[in-house]
């Protein structure tokens, strides 16, 4: 439970009037948030420009956020509605997308685009439970106390994802 | 144990989760099932293969680039953000809120009572009813005042077209409908913008010319609504007009972050602006950079004004070569930002050939510069931009920053002398423009002068 009432605490801080105290929470959140984001948007310099338009606009927002505890769930639906904007605006920008398809169609070194894709594609509660235990680090147990379910679902949802990413990776090869 | 209690608890198992007798069980069952087996083996290639993607996905500057970005963020977020804190924490204060709010009103209502009520909202809305406008004023250029005058006409039919001209000695720009024209009569150069189309009410091409009507603060008055937002100087006057003898509003404003300040005056009955001063300073120092001292609301202009030719020998750009242009200009500065120097000298290069009648040809040579220098070839990127400021000298507002590199490069190859002189030039040009003397790189070239004159 300690994790959740950390992102909270952070939360309130940056509410009282200490903007900076939000640092920890972009520490904490920039690698999932990296990770959903290169699945979606299929670029990893596309990923951290959206990452970043996410966390600012989280920060801008945070006033709107009702329930303090729930920052990840809210940012992640920041993040979905940021990588749906940019995926318009990619769409009416067509002299620039086709100038650039070519340099777009080339993967870049080090990254699992595949993997990426399929961990995107899930539905979101086996998403979630994804990014947090690979791209934020947490174990079974912080995921538990983050979702605020029991550690016995944390665990049938990461056997269930790992199926779906299965099937999805062999599909695609 | 069976197969399927085996899978059930795969996750427990490699997760270190479970405990005997369950963890024995498991491993027993493991030991005598060459599926489970497998299955346990793919599972950890797929954990190894996740943890592998999580290693990657960290960047080395992205905090400090979001940190960076919030900081920037409008102070008056932040500002709210507290206050607002401050209200909803206790019950007793949203009360107070509550009673406080409430008194500021009564008391606003009788304070209101015999004095004209106006608000910068009801000129934006005023403006949002006209059908034409003419403007006459002037212009800063440099120390020379030039005068400018601009039409403007939404027609009627057609919410999402507009017709505009504003003509001066520098400068004219003609929009018409789907056609649009911008020529600098310097130069001679002609741009043109045909075959616009529309999209969504919104003409896509000519967007540029809407967000000049758009961000004009005596078109549509949304600047100054916004302004009123952010600004902590906003101060109304109410007397009479000397122009107009009629009872009128003074407003004089600023914002610091733009260095921008205001000076403009609205007719009460109307809600109309009927003049306005803008400087890039936010103390209103100096003469104004745009002075707009007549408006003319709803008159009707004749469709001859709206006309264009392009004059004889002037040359001609089309948007289709501008973009492709810009778009292969911004490929260079891509591989500059990804440390592909050379790639990039070949793409600036390429740039500079292709279109060497437009202004990108321009930062085309001095990015070339700037990629010989990042190279430690001085004397390459010395020339470089030496051809740049001879080739492009009409271009005033753009050559005095590459006189900035210039003197830049001079001095990393020695030649103090010559770099004085460059920083000189780029002061002289970059003055003589309006250039802001506290940025980049008016700032930095005054600098660079003080500590070489120190040094001999």
């Amino acid at each position: 439970m300690q994790r959740r009432h950390v992102d909270k605490d952070y939360v309130e801080r940056c509410l009282d009037g200490h903007p900076d105290d939000f640092r920890y929470l972009v520490r904490r959140y920039q690698a999932v948030l990296l990770g959903y984001l290169a699945g979606r948007l299929g670029s990893r310099d596309m990923a951290e420009e959206a990452a970043q338009e996410s966390l600012v606009r989280a920060y801008v927002g945070l006033r709107k956020l009702r329930k303090t505890d729930s920052f990840f769930a809210w940012l992640m639906g920041i993040a979905g509605r940021v990588v749906k904007e940019m995926q318009r605006s990619r769409r009416s920008d067509v002299p620039l997308t086709e100038t650039l398809s070519e340099t777009a169609a080339v993967p870049e070194p080090g990254c699992d685009v595949g993997l990426e894709q399929a961990v995107a594609a899930l539905p979101p509660p086996y998403r979630c439970v994804i990014l947090l235990r690979y791209y934020g680090g947490c174990s079974c147990g912080e995921i538990a106390g983050q979702l605020d379910v029991p550690l016995g679902t944390v665990t049938k949802q990461l056997s269930r994802a790992y199926a779906m990413l299965r099937e999805s990776l062999k599909e695609k090869s | 144990m069976n197969c399927e209690q085996c899978r059930i608890n795969f996750v427990g198992y490699i997760e270190g989760l479970l405990v005997e007798p369950g963890k024995g069980a498991i491993e027993s069952h493991l030991a005598t099932c060459p599926p489970c087996r497998a299955e346990l083996q793919q599972i950890s290639s797929l954990c190894d293969r996740l943890m592998a993607g999580r290693e990657i996905a960290a960047q080395n500057d992205f905090e400090e680039a979001v940190m960076h970005r919030i900081s920037h963020e409008d102070l008056r977020t932040r500002r709210d953000i507290k206050l607002w804190r401050i209200i909803m924490k206790k019950r007793i204060t949203k009360f107070a809120a509550v009673a406080a709010i409430t008194i500021a009103v009564l008391i606003g209502v009788n304070m209101l009572k015999g004095t004209p009520a106006w608000a910068i909202g009801q000129t934006v809305k005023a403006l949002e009813n006209i059908q034409t406008l003419v403007i006459t004023g002037t212009d800063s250029w440099g120390s020379e005042s030039i005068p400018f005058k601009f039409w403007l006409r939404f027609p009627e039919d057609k919410k999402d077209s507009l017709d505009l001209r504003f003509e001066s000695e520098k400068q004219i720009i003609v929009v018409q409908g789907t056609k649009a024209w911008a020529y600098w009569t310097e130069e001679n150069v002609v741009k043109v913008y045909d075959n616009v189309t529309t999209s969504n009410g919104m003409m896509r091409d000519i967007a540029f010319w809407y967000r000049i009507t758009e961000h004009n603060p005596w078109i549509t008055g949304k600047v100054l609504a916004t302004l009123k937002l952010f600004t902590k100087d906003w101060q109304e006057n109410y007397s009479k007009c000397e122009k107009t003898d009629r009872d009128c509003v003074f407003v004089t404003c600023s914002y610091k972050p733009l260095s921008s300040s205001f000076w403009f005056v609205c007719d009460l009955e109307s809600k109309l602006v009927v003049e306005g001063k803008y400087w890039r300073n936010s103390d209103r120092q100096g003469p104004p950079v745009s002075h707009a001292v007549s408006f003319q609301y709803n008159e009707k202009i004749d469709d001859k004004v709206f006309d264009y030719k392009i004059p004889e020998g002037a040359k001609v750009i089309n948007r289709k070569e501008q973009k492709e242009a810009d778009t292969l200009f911004a490929h260079g500065e891509r591989l500059f930002k990804e440390k592909e120097t050379d790639q990039a000298i070949n793409i600036f290069q390429e740039v500079y050939e292709k279109y060497p009648n437009l202004n990108v040809a321009e930062s085309a040579l001095m990015m070339i510069g700037i990629c010989y220098e990042r190279l430690g070839q001085y004397e390459k990127a010395i020339a470089t931009y030496q051809k740049s400021v001879k080739e492009y000298e009409y271009l005033k507002g753009w050559t005095f920053s590459t006189y900035y590199y210039l003197g830049r490069s001079y001095v990393k190859n020695g030649q103090k002398d010559k770099a004085v002189n460059a920083f000189q030039n780029c002061l002289i040009i970059g003055e003589s423009i309006g250039g802001d003397v506290d940025k980049f790189p008016l700032k930095d070239a005054r600098q660079y002068i003080e500590k070489l004159k120190s040094h001999r």
